[in-house]
């Protein structure tokens, strides 16, 4: 049976194995920083085909998962981090397109439970082990054996009880290693695109956040498409750059002068850059040709009580009839209330 | 005597603590299970339509974004999708007959003359369509399989969805009441 030498010789092979097992793992992670297809599988392999049960887009020949594949590859190209890119599929697909469950969260003890099970196995089991070879010794004992175990028996459990230990923490070290590896690597790797905000986050204003390199080479490409002149604008402007911004969209109405979203946001910079009586112009002439634009009616309002002109009232009102349910309605029926009295 | 009582008690401690364990992990694998029930159908909370851009099958250009201002159905099909066949011309009748209610097509995964073979099959040529060959504005707006519709209201938000082949039904109680009469 189990001696003290041969526990020992085990304790020492399995911690021998594990320690070479989580190098290698580390190693794997963590050695030469992999190159765009490696990034690029191992990120097919995190994401779940929306259409196939419990596959990843690596493999699956679902259309939905070879366009997913060819947007993963285009993301890369862009510059983004393999966080990311993840995190750009989850704004569209929602926290179920990844395999893995994150890290955080309640959804961090799909990681922990087993672990934690784990550990009080093995706790158990020491335990049991330990009452089971502590020798009963009563008075008057007949020379029976105390148990089944031979000479020393409690070392060499212990040895092995040392050594099952030891391998689960190792374990879990280990997985903890693969894990943290996982989610770190080719995340530094990113391109030179600076961009700190999230990819592909929604903005408030409305639209996925494109890389803006990206929307610069569409413009290039077809100057005359005023809709990319647009988007480009809108980049800028959600980057604060309100003078890059403006010339973008000034491009846009240069090409289709009437174009109503590029008349609207070019007012909206022109708000936020002290110039309302252009911006009120503008607005103006837009509602001329789409008087139901309600989100114009409100900037005009919006405008017309900073420069306390009376009308405001009666266009705030206007927009109320045109989209009661629009969330700044809530907020503008206040403001109107509040001067009524 | 006492020694076996100890043994048994925490022997029990240890059963439930497994116990405990084990039930935590089924609650969460629980959860985890009603998030990714994929099939939506109906209202989901607001967020800004993705853009919806580029040519159509005809050499036409659309913007989801020149429909500001009314209902728009965005509805990804391809020419091999079964279903598809059945839905579209329902989706185009339903469109005509409502001033306030647009529906612009995204052929996604889909080659250009089979698409138009298909339109020309339902009677649906006019209809006003997006090309995505590569199948990569699909995936901008998380459709998940063919065929998908979104309902993208006056203010370009999307405010429901339904994976699979539309209904008379769904639209009368899901898009119709958002349309102006």
């Amino acid at each position: 049976m189990i001696s003290r030498v041969s526990g020992a010789v085990l304790l020492a092979a399995v911690l021998v194995a594990l320690l070479l097992a989580a190098f290698g793992l580390w190693r794997a992670q963590g050695g030469d920083p992999p190159s765009q297809e490696q990034r690029a599988t191992a990120i097919y392999e995190s994401l779940r085909c929306p259409t196939c049960t419990a596959e990843s887009i690596a493999d699956s020949q679902a259309p939905i998962s070879v366009s997913m594949r060819s947007t993963v590859r285009e993301l890369i190209d862009d510059g983004r981090t393999d966080e990311q890119i993840r995190a750009w599929f989850v704004d569209r697909y929602g926290p179920t397109v990844l395999l893995s469950p994150p890290l955080r969260g309640f959804a961090a003890l799909v990681w922990l439970l087993p672990v934690a099970a784990v550990v009080v196995a093995v706790g158990w089991w020491a335990v049991r082990t330990r009452q089971r070879v502590a020798p009963v010794r009563r008075a008057g004992d007949h020379g029976a054996a105390p148990d089944e175990h031979p000479v020393n028996p409690a070392s060499g459990q212990r040895w092995t009880t040392a050594a099952l230990v030891a391998a689960s923490v190792l374990a879990v070290g280990g997985g903890g290693l693969v894990v943290v590896g996982a989610s770190g690597a080719g995340g530094a790797s990113a391109g030179a695109s600076g961009e700190e905000t999230r990819s592909g986050a929604r903005d408030p204003a409305g639209v996925p956040e494109p890389a803006l390199g990206a929307l610069q080479s569409a413009v290039d490409r077809t100057p005359g498409d005023a809709g990319a002149w647009l988007a480009l604008g809108r980049a800028w402007d959600d980057r604060s750059d309100l003078d890059a911004a403006e010339d973008a969209y000034r491009k846009a109405l240069d090409i289709q002068p009437d174009h109503p979203a590029a008349r609207l946001r070019l007012a909206f910079v022109m708000v936020r850059t002290e110039r309302p009586a252009q911006a009120t112009a503008l607005l103006r002439s837009l509602l001329e040709d789409a008087p139901r634009t309600a989100e114009a009616v409100l900037l005009l309002g919006t405008v017309q009580r900073q420069q306390d002109d009376p009308a405001w009232r009666a266009t705030l009102r206007r927009f109320l009839d045109l989209d009661p349910d629009h969330p700044a309605a809530p907020g503008v029926r206040a403001l109107l209330d509040g001067g009524a009295r | 005597m006492t020694a076996v009582r100890a043994r048994r008690r925490r022997g029990v401690a240890v059963h439930l603590l497994g116990l405990v364990l084990v039930a935590g992990l089924l609650l969460v694998l629980d959860q985890a299970l009603e998030q990714s029930s994929s099939a939506v159908d109906g209202r989901v909370e607001a967020a800004p339509a993705p853009p919806l851009r580029g040519e159509g099958l005809f050499g036409d250009v659309h913007d989801l974004e020149d429909l500001r201002g009314t209902v728009v159905l965005v509805n990804v099909w391809a020419s091999w999708c079964a279903p598809c066949r059945e839905e579209l011309p329902l989706l185009v009748r339903t469109a005509e007959r409502h001033d306030d209610l647009e529906l612009v097509g995204l052929n996604s995964n889909d080659r250009p003359d089979a698409a138009r073979r298909f339109l020309a099959a339902v009677d649906a040529t006019p209809m006003a369509n997006v090309s995505d060959p590569d199948g990569r504005q699909a995936v901008e707006w998380g459709a998940r399989g063919l065929p998908e519709t979104f309902v993208v209201d006056r203010r370009g938000m999307v405010v429901a969805r339904r994976s699979g082949e539309v209904t008379p039904a769904w639209l009368s109680s899901v898009v119709l009441p958002l349309v102006a009469p």
